[in-house]
């Protein structure tokens, strides 16, 4: 027995010349310090047996307390509790030390019943500081005090435990409970279980995401606590710090709590380093992205496209698109990613890239698609197939035949410019054009439709099938523009697949319109109230539906036709504006007409009326355009002209015949009345020509009428623009005086706004030559010199009494003399 | 903005059913009187994808591109965090350092 070696490493470690039981004794104190209390106590019991005293025998008893109270750690306490009353049974003397160390494996193993007796009998604050904050240490579960048997029932600290158990196991599940967050409120400020409180709120707001509260709660906790554990953890997490050498409970914690990703904050760590070595951030991100593409494929895919960015990382990239390509490939979030980052650079590699997702050979072909998703993809890949369709057109349509004419086989062509951009350009659409077309028959087993468009519109064809929206409808309808039948046909399968979209309707009615079709037209505006009466486009496609019908049926005779129209747009809300009712008004004297008289008095009606049909329609469709005045001769043209200025906004009338129209004036009888007259000065004024404005304003000075006043005031205008300045003068003069006399004060005030403050008025005889002197001018007579005409206001002459009534311009009567 | 699907935490083939289950779940996890910033986020990401067209436009072109590696710190900070349980728990606060 003495044979056996007692240890080869402490053996080893002793010096060849040492006593044997002093030896012995420092490779105990040597595994006592380094923590291996199993090999101590067996080598203790060793050295008490060979080597008996009193030195050996404490050494053993050292060893068995280190013994205990690892077990206890352990949580290994029966097995503790098993050594400890042998101990005790060894050495009865040292009972003292025994206690001791049985109430520390107690208190590890979660009984506190020795701190709650304390707790429950003690109630000076000196003494129960003490305890709590033996408390606080010690408690590493709520349900030492709530099962412990020392506290009544409604100790407030076992209440208080009980309270922080319940609150502790919702927050530990994912969620706490009102009820539960309110039973804290037990747990008071001095109270041992503060920490568990505070560690309870931090892990409820860790849950809902809140991090600065659960910040804010952590922050407190004490580090000898009995949850110090917990907010070590906590924080770790919300920091995203690596995991540590940590033990398995609380490494299962943190991988329960962060699904998995704790393993990824040690690369995220390193690539978010300022500038981390080339070899050590491409194996981060190796790292990561092999530990992100199975649990978060999206994020992955994300990361992969930052990186992609990154021309360091090119041949990281490479590297991972061998690895996870295959893997990440099934994603379309993946594809996406990767089209949307090609086709910055090339729309066509983009196309392909999404083309390539939806080969079957891929394994992730249309099924795996809902008709929702797949429709919407083929509208994500028709503007981008149209762009590329441009692209293979400018290739394939000019560049690349002209080069096949030269060279006259494919081959010969490519071979030689493989290495230049145009071949691997041409290379490139001709695979694209053959994946399309390749995408569009696998689509059309799917979807059923035989494509009426041709290149990339057929993929918004199968998407319009798939699922039919109005904007998918516009766009394809955009792309078929070129031929009308087509855009008819989707127009009708747009008013079929969406029943409740007025637009539709509006498009097929003015196609029908545009065909001459107007009941058709009308009928499908009809349809289109019936969905959407208040829409603005349909509203005035009714009116100029109805406008346009009248018109037909006045054009071929039907006089009773008509006034079925005109009473219908008469009660239509949308021709209420003032240009439609005089439009209503003026088609109405058209349409009843009974006598040969009325009959000549309508032909100028007639044109009055289509040409406000014309402005209708120009208000109508908000067109920009002024209108024309159309009419044969001249006459009928200022006859036009003026009534429209009457109506309308003169701005509308072309200005270009305004110039053809005044030099037609000379020679023409002005016809018409003086609104007339003063609505050509209007439309001459407002389009700078003065020489119509001095030709309308001159037949209204010859007419003699109430507007005399304004005829005059225009005249001076007139002459103002043609630099008559004397003239311009007296004009206003007259003008002022004319107005002032028939009570037109508008343009009193007018004409007095142009004049020197203290001019003076004209006297009666004055203003009749002078008025005289301009009728003259406009009969074409010769004028003599006139005399200047005052501009200071002189001496006022003494009244004379008993003068007798003025007449307008007139001569003045001789004054009577009065009674002697 | 992190991905709606990791928020609700269902699979992006998931059918309006099971997304509306899940944002309703998650709404009594998450009142708006109590956690006003949870309800704000569960509802963002409800309304991504409650529309079948929103739905198929959000996982077939949904998030861009990682502008800087910080956001994805962002979005693993608002991945689900799943409970570990009281018995996980109070295992790795009984373990001693």
């Amino acid at each position: 027995m003495s044979s056996r070696p007692i240890d080869k490493n402490a053996a080893g470690k002793s010096p060849a010349d040492q006593n044997p039981a002093d030896a012995l004794a420092a490779s105990v104190r040597t595994r006592l310090a380094a923590g291996r209390s199993m090999a101590a106590l067996k080598e203790a019991k060793e050295l008490v047996k060979r080597y008996p005293g009193k030195a050996a025998d404490a050494l053993l008893a050292q060893a068995y307390q280190a013994r205990i109270a690892e077990l206890a750690k352990q949580g290994l306490h029966e097995e503790a509790r098993g050594v400890l009353q042998i101990a005790a049974a060894r050495f009865p003397a040292e009972s003292a030390t025994w206690q001791r160390a049985g109430v520390q494996a107690s208190r590890v193993a979660g009984d506190l019943d020795d701190l709650l007796l304390a707790w429950r009998d003690n109630q000076d604050d000196d003494a129960r500081h003490k305890i709590s904050a033996e408390l606080r240490s010690a408690v590493r579960d709520p349900s030492a005090i709530v099962d412990s048997a020392v506290l009544a029932a409604d100790e407030p600290l076992r209440v208080a435990a009980r309270a922080v158990q319940v609150a502790f196991t919702e927050a530990a599940d994912g969620h706490l409970s009102a009820a539960a967050r309110e039973g804290l409120r037990n747990v008071g400020r001095r109270s041992p279980l503060l920490p568990w409180r505070q560690f309870v709120l931090a892990l409820d707001a860790f849950h809902r995401h809140d991090d600065a509260v659960a910040l804010q709660q952590l922050e407190p906790i004490a580090d000898d606590s009995g949850v110090a554990r917990g907010k070590q953890i906590l924080l770790d997490v919300l920091r995203a710090t690596p995991l540590r050498q940590e033990k398995a409970p609380v490494r299962q914690v943190v991988q329960r709590v962060t699904d998995g990703l704790v393993e990824l904050y040690a690369p995220l760590a390193t690539l978010q380093h300022a500038d981390p070595e080339p070899r050590v951030r491409r194996e981060a991100a190796r790292t990561l992205l092999l530990g992100l593409a199975p649990r978060r494929p999206r994020l992955a895919a994300r990361l992969v496209s930052f990186l992609r960015r990154s021309s360091k990382d090119e041949a990281l990239i490479d590297e991972l698109d061998a690895k996870l390509g295959e893997q990440l490939f099934g994603q379309a979030e993946w594809a996406r990613l990767i089209a949307d980052l090609d086709a910055q650079h090339d729309v066509v590699v983009g196309l392909i890239d999404w083309l390539e997702w939806l080969m079957p050979t891929k394994g992730h072909d249309l099924r795996r698609l809902t008709d929702i998703e797949l429709a919407e993809l083929l509208a994500h890949m028709a503007p981008m197939g149209i762009a590329a369709q441009r692209e293979v057109d400018k290739l394939l349509g000019a560049e690349f035949v002209a080069a096949m004419t030269d060279a006259r086989m494919l081959d010969a062509l490519i071979e030689p410019m493989f290495d230049k951009p145009i071949a691997r350009r041409v290379e490139t659409c001709l695979a694209c054009a053959q994946m399309t077309s390749n995408a569009v028959a696998r689509l059309r087993r799917r979807t059923g439709v035989t494509p009426r468009t041709t290149g990339m519109a057929q993929l918004l064809e199968h998407a319009v099938a798939l699922d039919p929206t109005a904007e998918r409808f516009a766009l394809l309808l955009d792309l078929a523009a070129a031929t009308p039948a087509v855009g008819q046909v989707f127009l009708e399968h747009w008013a079929q697949a969406l029943p409740h979209d007025a637009e539709p309707l509006v498009r097929l009615a003015e196609l029908a319109e545009e065909r001459g079709a107007l009941a058709q037209a009308l009928d499908l505006i009809t349809r289109a109230e019936a969905v959407n009466a208040v829409d603005e486009r349909v509203r005035t496609a009714r009116v100029r539906l109805r406008i346009l019908r009248l018109r037909q049926h006045h054009k071929v005779g039907k006089p009773h036709l008509c006034a079925i129209d005109l009473e219908e747009l008469a009660a239509d809300p949308a021709a209420q504006t003032p240009l439609r009712r005089a439009y209503i008004v003026a088609a109405r004297r058209v349409v009843n007409l009974v006598d040969d008289d009325a009959v000549r008095a309508a032909v100028g009606d007639a044109e009055r009326a289509m040409a406000t049909v014309a402005l209708v329609r120009a208000d109508l469709e908000r067109l920009p355009t002024p209108v024309e005045v159309v009419a044969d001769d001249m006459r009928r043209r200022l006859e036009i002209m003026a009534w429209l200025a009457r109506v309308a906004d003169v701005a509308q009338i072309d200005g270009a015949q305004i110039g053809k129209v005044a030099g037609a004036m000379a020679s023409e009888d002005m016809p018409g009345d003086d609104a007339d007259r003063l609505a050509l000065c209007q439309v001459g004024e407002a389009h700078g020509n003065w020489r119509l404005v001095a030709l309308a304003a001159g037949r209204g000075l010859l007419a003699d009428g109430p507007l005399l006043g304004r005829f005059l005031l225009f005249k001076a205008k007139a002459a103002t623009a043609e630099h008559d300045s004397a003239r311009a003068h007296d004009l206003r003069l007259l003008a002022r005086a004319c107005a002032a006399r028939s009570g037109d004060g508008a343009i009193a005030r007018a004409a007095a706004a142009s004049l020197p403050p203290d001019v003076e008025d004209l006297d009666s005889e004055r203003a009749a030559k002078l008025l005289a002197d301009e009728r003259t001018r406009e009969r074409g007579g010769r004028v003599s010199a006139p005399s200047p005409t005052p501009t200071v206001r002189p001496p006022r002459p003494r009244k004379i009494a008993n003068q007798g009534p003025q007449l307008p311009f007139g001569e003045p009567r001789a004054p009577v003399e009065p009674d002697a | 903005m992190n991905d709606p699907w990791t928020i609700l935490g269902v699979e992006p083939s998931a059918n309006d059913d099971a997304i509306r289950a899940a944002y309703r779940e998650h709404v009594k996890l998450h009142p708006p009187d109590t956690d006003a910033a949870g309800f704000a986020r569960i509802s963002e990401a409800y309304a991504q994808v409650k529309d079948p067209r929103a739905r198929a436009r959000e996982r077939l072109f949904g998030p861009k591109p990682l502008a800087h590696i910080g956001e994805l710190v962002e979005a693993l900070r608002l991945s689900p965090r799943p409970p570990a349980g009281p018995a996980l728990w109070l295992a790795a606060l009984k373990e001693h350092a």
